[in-house]
């Protein structure tokens, strides 16, 4: 489940619960549909797990912000969705925290 | 006969803070610290957790969260049952709570069902450790799988055929996934990702799968321990196939960051070593000792 809060700044923080995989897809795009955020915040802090289709959701964000590393912020938490960031390298192409 | 009087290591139900109920149907015992509970009664089963005014709430349920790592149903005795406050127990691993003003009949059906809790959990985690042991034995196995369902169940016996099944689990799930929605249903990433975007993509799976043109479709799954102590895995679908050399001829990065994600990630979270055979529609992964 993906809960999204607009900061006043107009930044978007994406707060995942459980399980990151496709199944979050819908609610992911939905959330970030529209022009780019100055700032996103995805934090992982209370996901349990992530696959393949999440480490996409992740991509896509990157993308929208022109693979600017700075402008993508995630918490990665700990245990599996952390270490699956680590595995991707992903602290290469985000602010990993 | 004398009644015997209960004790720690006898008690089912622990109370800790005030003093407990003597009215209880079940047997009860008072710890004065949650600490003398949880650490010295391998019996606990259910933690009643009633501490006196004063006490900060944050604290309460900082010690609650502390003793619900340990496998017993925390009960939160509470003045009035707030939201918010639900809200933060339930957060904090807390069963439920109970209210202070609760006649005994409401309280005994309460700490029954907390019981009940405990015991359905038991159960559960008992089971998934005798399947994880039983799968550690396999030396050959074979399976056939279609659904997405399936799919998830097998993931966790094989990856419990191996070490560390929990880092692995993904990286089966991976590649059966693949196996099903790439190679039986011929969904291709293009498909599948705007079914995703419509949220579309569970119903077209279901769909395929019971469309006379898919439907006899199955995956194959072998299971090979060698006297090495290796562990095979072989995954066949019955698609086309696919250009499996550019997929995995890349680095493991630069396919995370492209097509074959699923497969990039199985590589890294699973097996020592993942390759394709045939015409793309047969995957090997192995586990080394």
């Amino acid at each position: 489940m993906i809960e999204s809060t607009k900061q006043s700044d107009g930044s978007l923080t994406l707060r995942v619960k459980g399980r990151f995989n496709f199944s979050c897809y819908k609610q992911f795009n939905d959330a970030v549909a529209g022009p780019p955020a100055p700032h996103y915040v995805v934090d992982l802090s209370g996901a349990e797990y992530m696959d393949s289709s999440a480490l996409g959701m992740l991509l896509l964000l990157r993308d929208k912000v022109g693979q600017d590393t700075s402008r993508v912020k995630i918490l990665a938490g700990a245990g599996q969705p952390n270490e699956v960031l680590k595995l991707a390298n992903f602290h290469r192409l985000f602010s990993v925290v | 006969m004398s009644r015997l009087t209960p004790t720690l290591s006898s008690a089912r139900i622990v109370w800790v803070g005030r003093p407990p109920p003597t009215d209880s149907a079940h047997p009860v015992v008072a710890a004065a610290e949650l600490e003398q509970a949880v650490t010295t009664d391998p019996m606990a089963q259910v933690l009643v957790y009633d501490v006196g005014d004063g006490v900060c709430l944050e604290d309460q349920l900082g010690v609650v969260r502390i003793a619900a790592l340990r496998p017993f149903t925390v009960v939160l005795v509470v003045d009035e049952p707030k939201a918010d406050l639900l809200g933060m127990a339930a957060n904090a691993g807390v069963f439920t709570c109970l209210p202070r003003s609760a006649p005994p009949s409401a309280r005994d059906k309460l700490l029954e069902s907390a019981l009940d809790h405990l015991h359905a959990f038991r159960r559960s985690a008992s089971t998934d450790v005798i399947l994880q042991r039983a799968a550690a034995l396999t030396s050959h196995a074979h399976f056939e799988l279609r659904t997405l369902d399936e799919a998830e169940a097998l993931a966790s016996l094989l990856a419990a055929c191996a070490s560390n099944p929990e880092r692995r689990i993904g990286g089966f799930l991976e590649l059966l996934v693949n196996s099903i929605e790439h190679g039986n249903l011929e969904i291709t990433g293009e498909d599948k990702r705007a079914l995703l975007r419509e949220g579309r993509w569970h119903r077209e799976v279901e769909a395929r799968l019971a469309d006379p043109k898919w439907a006899s479709r199955k995956v194959r799954v072998s299971v090979e321990r060698h006297l090495s102590g290796a562990v095979e895995f072989a995954i066949e679908d019955d698609g086309a196939g696919f250009d499996f050399a550019r997929v995995v001829s890349g680095g493991l990065t630069e396919n995370l960051h492209r097509h074959g994600r699923g497969i990039a990630l199985a590589r890294l979270m699973s097996f020592d070593e993942l390759f394709f055979e045939g015409r793309g529609n047969r995957v090997i992964g192995r586990i080394l000792p």
